[in-house]
């Protein structure tokens, strides 16, 4: 589904991604650890368009997108979601969910049904869909993107620590929609954490980064069984 | 009494003059987040345009089609050559190239049609209504003129509230990497943004030259009107634009009616101190408050 090979980010000088390979296969959440500075918000903007390889490709359902626009590289049906800024706070609630429902010409029916069915399953939207994403609180704003991404029908779901400055509640309440969200339409999810005990919790496949490089691509619960496995993403965290 | 309501409209008609003016700063400033002080010159431009056609043809109507036409490309041209290249460094980057681009329309424009006003026609007739025997001052142009801006403010209303390319623009311009996360093309919007700003830049170019004269300079003491308009509206709202022109056309009109035009400008500062002093982003400016 999404194979990203080889791929190489700098900024300047500085080295974000180290020659990065690691696939997120069809259906399943893939999620991404690794200490601060690890380049995975890099691999997240690569990705998106955001920030463009030096060298290596990323293929998305068999295209090449590592040349692509922002926009068209949206329209594939790939939705990236910025960590602690996902809606766009001058815009209502309703407005920021209309502009995801935008991003390809489906009739308004279609429309009509994502919407009460992102109202359905975050109600708190639902009920301040006339106030401005401003007024929401961090979680709820953290709801809000989720549901625009919805809007949009994405195919794979990218996320840059959804948990960021959430009380463990609204943490798990987040985790749960993902899991839900997966489980119902089978939308693949790659979803960057700092949270590695809640982002396990749900994930399928485990990628952890260290200064750029991956230092482990592993099933989930074969990671959790196995200790060596759990000491290198120690390591990786902690760096000993 | 007649003269009272004689000065509230012709304050009126002056005041949605300005609102013209101001509603093309709304269009750039709600696309792009960028203050277009340029937007005078561009008006110059486009109404020599249309001056030029009339001049040759004799039509009203086709010099004004031309004109609205120029003020869409032109606004197309500024933003692809002049703004793109400094869209992503800091606003004042911006302004600064909006003042060369005066120095550069002004330039050209003496240059092909030298420095003397010229005086430009209206489409109706400016000898103003009587009722019961008293002259108003509201001719039929006049009429014109409010219905020309009444339906641009409309139209904006509509274009930003209701439609998918409003939203987009806006989104654009809050917020221009997550507008392009979720598809819309950014470039896009800002060009269009900028093109609708000409369009409507070139309407009240032809709407203020009948009354001012066209030259180089003839547009600037309205200009700034317009500006202050537009800041008592909040930059941010057409409604607000238009409340803002007729407030400010309408105090004008009171003060210079009854204590003497040298005195004008300074009311129009005091409409702008006291608006801002009750609501310091504008009228129908943003509840957050904006940073200036
Ligand atoms: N715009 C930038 N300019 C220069 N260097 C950058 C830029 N963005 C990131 N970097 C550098 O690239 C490396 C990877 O950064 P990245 O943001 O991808 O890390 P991260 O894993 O997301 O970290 P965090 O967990 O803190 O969000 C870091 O060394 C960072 O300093
Ligand atoms: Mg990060």
């Amino acid at each position: 589904m999404l194979e990203i090979d080889d791929l190489t980010v700098d900024y300047g000088s500085v080295r974000a991604l180290d020659h990065v390979t690691l696939r997120a296969p069809l259906g399943s959440i893939t999620t991404v650890l690794g200490a601060n500075g690890a380049g995975k918000t890099t691999l997240l903007r690569a990705v998106s368009g955001l920030a463009r390889p030096a060298s290596g490709s990323i293929s998305f359902a068999g295209h090449r997108i590592d040349r692509r626009r922002v926009e068209d590289i949206a329209g594939l049906g790939i939705a990236h979601l910025p960590s602690g800024q996902g809606v766009i706070v001058e815009l209502t609630v309703a407005e920021n969910l209309r502009l995801g429902s935008l991003i390809s010409p489906k009739p308004p029916a279609g429309r009509k049904e994502d919407l009460d069915q992102v109202y359905d399953m975050f109600p708190v939207l639902s009920q301040r869909r006339r106030d401005v994403a401003a007024s929401l609180s961090g979680g709820e704003r953290q709801l809000l993107a989720i549901g625009t991404a919805l809007m949009s029908r994405p195919r794979l779901i990218l996320l840059d620590e959804p948990s960021l400055g959430l009380a463990p509640r609204a943490v798990a309440h987040i985790m749960a929609v993902l899991r839900r969200i997966h489980e119902d339409s089978g939308r693949t999810v790659l979803l960057v954490e700092q949270n590695a005990r809640s982002a396990l919790s749900i994930a399928d496949r485990v990628v952890v980064l260290n200064l750029g490089r991956v230092v482990i691509d592993e099933d989930a619960s074969a990671l959790a069984a196995d200790p060596r496995s759990m000491q290198r993403l120690r390591h990786a965290y902690l760096g000993f | 009494m007649v003269r009272f309501l004689n000065l509230t409209l012709a304050g009126i008609t002056d005041g949605m003059i300005f609102a013209t003016i101001a509603l093309a700063l709304v269009m750039i400033f709600r696309a792009t987040r960028v203050i277009n002080f340029a937007q005078g010159a561009m008006m110059m431009l486009t109404t020599f345009v249309g001056w030029t056609v009339q001049d040759r043809t004799g039509s009203y109507w086709l010099a004004l089609g031309c004109a609205l036409a120029a003020g869409l490309v032109l606004g197309t041209l500024v933003e692809r050559v002049f703004i793109r290249p400094v869209e992503n460094g800091p606003e004042l980057n911006a302004a600064v190239v909006a003042l060369g681009l005066i120095v550069l329309i002004n330039a050209l424009a003496s240059m092909i049609w030298g420095s003397t006003p010229r005086a430009y026609p209206v489409p109706f007739s400016l000898r103003g209504y009587s009722v019961g025997g008293v002259r108003l001052l509201l001719s039929p142009n006049d009429l014109f003129t409010i219905g020309m801006v009444a339906f641009t403010m409309t139209a904006l209303v509509l274009l930003f509230r209701r439609t998918a390319l409003g939203l987009r623009m806006r989104a654009g311009a809050y917020s221009p990497e997550l507008a392009r996360l979720l598809g819309v093309r950014v470039g896009a919007t800002l060009t269009i943004g900028w093109a609708l700003a000409g369009l409507i830049g070139a309407l009240a170019g032809v709407l203020i030259a009948p009354v001012v004269f066209l030259g180089p300079d003839q547009f600037d003491t309205v200009l700034v009107y317009g500006f202050t308009a537009a800041i008592i509206g909040g930059l941010e709202s057409p409604v607000g634009s238009v409340v803002g022109g007729l407030l400010l056309g309408c105090t004008l009109s009171y003060v210079s009616g009854y204590a003497g035009s040298e005195v004008t400008s300074l009311g129009a500062c005091a409409v702008l101190l006291v608006a801002l002093m009750a609501r310091p982003s504008g009228l129908f400016g943003p509840a957050t408050g904006r940073r200036v």
